[in-house]
């Protein structure tokens, strides 16, 4: 019958051996992307050199309590006005039609992939100094009350408010999805349409809404472009500032241990709420929800949506595109940013590459070891959190402090193989948690199929678990794609003098005031970053057909 | 040497006691039927026996040797047994004839010899026209043979078949306790766990009831 291989037990000593170097390889990465840069954080920040703790609290206590007021209001002003708008949007998409759904869907999507700089750039077009709102309110009425309210955490938790809550609209339909169809029809025996919404459906979908929620919520907490942009004062604004004006490390990194503190307690906090409900939601995607609306709210629901994706990005990129004309604008920009603009294109692709290929092969090697030292392993790995909640600019900071040496570190400091570094950092837990989730949604039984069939490791991961993941793997790629592109926190740090990014160069042309070329540099990014999610989309969607994922 | 034992074997999930002190034995060559409603622990004792499952207390024995007992567990791929799960756990994005090509490749055959060998199985389960085909093509029966023939591709001497009927429609059945009996003429010990009365009175040679009860199995 069937031969055997020359020397089984030799082949299972090398696939052993493979398999622990393989592990080995991905934990050595994983430390010099993320742990180093983390200690540099902590040894700087809580080490105590002159000007970490010294500058924040004895003698400037209530000063840096000033900053934890803005920035937690920042935060939570954002994700209160993100969560009421998108559970309401979500609310709404379940109600429309198929074919309005996804339209709506890439409307809201280019709310949140658009980087929130450029939203800061369109609101200070809209109602800065030399905006539309403000001269119409000067040429009617004779005063311009929106300039001082926008230059202050309120223009902050406007812009952040309409980025993010996409965030929560996705997670409020996916939740909504996910009921029991027979707890709702139960529901519907006793109570109205929106009896059943209000105490049905919501409160199970609850879960994953919280969970759309944080995300808006740990992403107000680190920003750092828009409060920028708009002067207000938040931790990553003043981290920045120390660096930049003062070159104080310790005190920089110091300021991002709130920050720390704050996003590691809200994970947690999160971590009980959710998981005390993790069985409430059924496995798969219901369609629709099972209780037939009566439909007397799909028009309402249409029409607020619609608004919504006016207000949120048809408008303010119309606006943009009306400050960029006349059209030769475009060719400028061409001229003088096309190399930002090809750089910002590699420098994305690399970073998606390296955050889909390391994600993947932690999340694999976590799971699969799962018998044996899997529970370590993932503890370790749930640091890849770190890096994001310290801010873009504490992260650059620790980067330059950790990577600013003579010989082999000093060449990837001073190419942009640093900016890579910083990005990668920054978003691995998009490629850790995707694949995590990924993993964890295939069929086990078809892993364990092959285990106990005698494949090994290796094709184990690249002939069953990396083809049954393509979708997922896909859209961690375009996701972090998407991010890099547009990221401005901590590569304006540690980009090197001489080349650039396409943000980075918005970012600083920023700084003197908006006018046409800026506006032109936005749309271009806007519309780059939206050509690619709908290409992205498109090709996730054949590799999930391919493997039979969505059917 | 392919005869497959446990003894007093324990497995707990968190509070709950799935097995307790269970110990069975299943001969060389015979079929070892387990039988009972569905969460008795069939399907765990079957994991236990690949590999999938460490157990908490006891031993699993394949021949003389212990393969699996706290703390010391050879792993599943170096067990050289085949399984069929319940859900038949089919790769969606391979069609029908690399499932049998990506074992053997895996276990260090030639190509001729990986042809021939496909081509005796797919025979063997009468998929020979079905070879093209994906997993979402098929129908449950179908399937159901993809993962037999699966499981058999490496020749295993033991085969653990995880509620086989459970998918098939009358014919099928039929069809398939066929294969099971002609796969225990040619020498194989098989586990087969089933909560269906009259497939144990055709198949077993003999039967472990197991009533969920850790106490009393």
């Amino acid at each position: 019958m069937a031969a055997q291989p020359g020397n089984p037990a030799r082949a299972r000593s090398i696939d052993a051996s493979l398999w622990a170097a393989f592990r080995i390889a991905v934990g050595l990465v994983f430390g010099v992307l993320i742990l180093v840069p983390l200690l540099y954080v902590l040894g700087y920040g809580l080490g105590g050199t002159e000007g970490s703790g010294g500058v924040v609290f004895p003698d400037n206590g209530f000063r840096t309590l000033e900053l934890l007021v803005t920035t937690l209001s920042v935060a939570l002003g954002s994700t209160l006005l993100a969560a009421g708008l998108g559970i309401a949007a979500g609310v709404a998409l379940v109600e429309v039609p198929r074919i309005v759904f996804r339209l709506l869907a890439y409307g809201m999507a280019v709310s949140f992939l658009i980087p929130g700089y450029v939203g800061a750039i369109t609101v200070i077009e809209v109602a800065g100094a030399q905006g539309i709102a403000t001269g119409l309110l000067e040429d009617t009425f004779g005063f311009s009350n929106l300039v001082p309210s926008l230059y202050s955490p309120w223009g902050v938790i406007l812009v952040l408010g309409l980025t993010h809550y996409p965030l929560v609209a996705v997670a409020t339909v996916i939740g909504l999805r996910r009921v029991d169809p027979f707890a709702e029809e139960a529901g519907a025996m006793v109570s109205s349409d929106a009896g059943v919404l209000r105490r049905v459906s919501l409160p199970l979908a609850a879960p994953t809404i919280a969970t759309g929620t944080l995300l808006c919520f740990l992403l107000g907490l680190v920003e750092f472009s828009v409060p920028s942009l708009l002067q207000v004062r938040v931790f990553s604004t003043e981290i920045h500032s120390k660096f930049a004006a003062f070159h104080d490390v310790a005190g920089g990194l110091f300021l991002s241990m709130p920050m720390l503190v704050l996003g590691m307690a809200s994970l947690g906090l999160w971590r009980v709420y959710v998981g005390r409900r993790s069985g409430w939601q059924t496995g798969g995607f219901q369609t629709g929800r099972r209780v037939p609306s009566s439909r007397k709210y799909g028009a309402l629901a249409g029409v607020y949506c619609v608004g919504l994706v006016f207000v949120s990005a048809i408008i303010p990129l119309g606006i943009l595109f009306w400050r960029s004309l006349p059209l030769r604008s475009y060719v400028e920009v061409w001229r003088t940013a096309g190399g930002e603009f090809g750089m910002s294109l590699a420098i994305a692709a690399a970073t998606a590459t390296a955050i889909t290929t390391l994600g993947f092969a932690m999340a694999y090697t976590s799971t699969q070891g799962i018998r044996t030292h899997g529970g370590w392993t993932r503890a370790l790995y749930s640091v890849t959190w770190g890096p994001f909640l310290i801010s873009g600019p504490a992260l650059g900071i620790a980067l330059i402090a950790a990577w600013n040496h003579m010989g082999v570190r000093g060449v990837v400091y001073d190419s942009m193989a640093i900016t890579v570094l910083a990005c990668a950092a920054r978003f691995l837990l998009i490629g850790y948690w995707g694949s995590r989730t990924a993993l964890a949604t295939l069929n086990v039984r078809a892993m364990e199929a092959a285990e106990v069939c005698g494949v090994g490791w290796g094709r184990r991961l690249f002939g069953v678990a990396v083809p049954m993941s393509a979708p997922y793997l896909l859209a961690i790629w375009g996701l972090s794609f998407l991010l890099t592109f547009g990221e401005v926190d901590a590569s304006q740090l540690v980009t090197p003098p001489g080349a650039t990014t396409l943000p980075v160069r918005i970012f600083g042309l920023m700084h003197y005031g908006p006018d046409r070329l800026v506006a032109a540099l936005s749309i271009g990014t806007a519309a780059t970053v939206v050509a690619a999610a709908i290409g992205l989309e498109f090709v996730v969607r054949l590799a999930a057909r391919r493997v039979d994922v969505f059917r | 040497m392919s005869s497959v034992r446990g003894r007093d074997l324990s497995k707990y999930f968190g509070a709950l006691r799935v097995l307790e002190s269970f110990s069975f034995k299943a001969e060389e060559g015979r079929i070892l039927c387990l039988f009972g409603a569905s969460g008795c622990g069939k399907t765990t004792l079957l994991r236990l026996v690949a590999g999938l499952e460490w157990p908490d207390a006891g031993a699993v024995y394949l021949g003389d040797r212990i393969v699996s007992e706290p703390g010391r567990v050879l792993p599943p791929v170096e067990r050289s047994v085949g399984m069929v799960f319940q859900d038949f756990a089919l790769w969606p994005h391979m069609r029908v004839e690399k499932h049998i090509e990506f074992v053997l490749k895996a276990s260090g055959m030639s190509k001729l010899e990986r042809e021939s060998r496909t081509d005796f199985l797919l025979e063997l389960v009468d998929l020979e026209n079905r070879r093209e085909a994906k997993p979402h093509d098929l129908s449950g029966g179908e399937r159901q043979r993809v993962a037999i023939a699966r499981a058999l591709a490496t020749d295993p001497k033991i085969l653990l078949l995880d509620e086989p009927f459970s998918n098939l429609d009358g014919e099928l059945r039929k069809t398939v306790a066929e294969h099971i009996q002609s796969l225990k003429a040619k020498g194989k010990t098989i586990l087969l766990a089933t909560h269906d009365t009259a497939e144990v009175e055709r198949l077993a040679d003999k039967v472990v009831c197991m009533d969920g009860d850790p106490k009393t199995q």
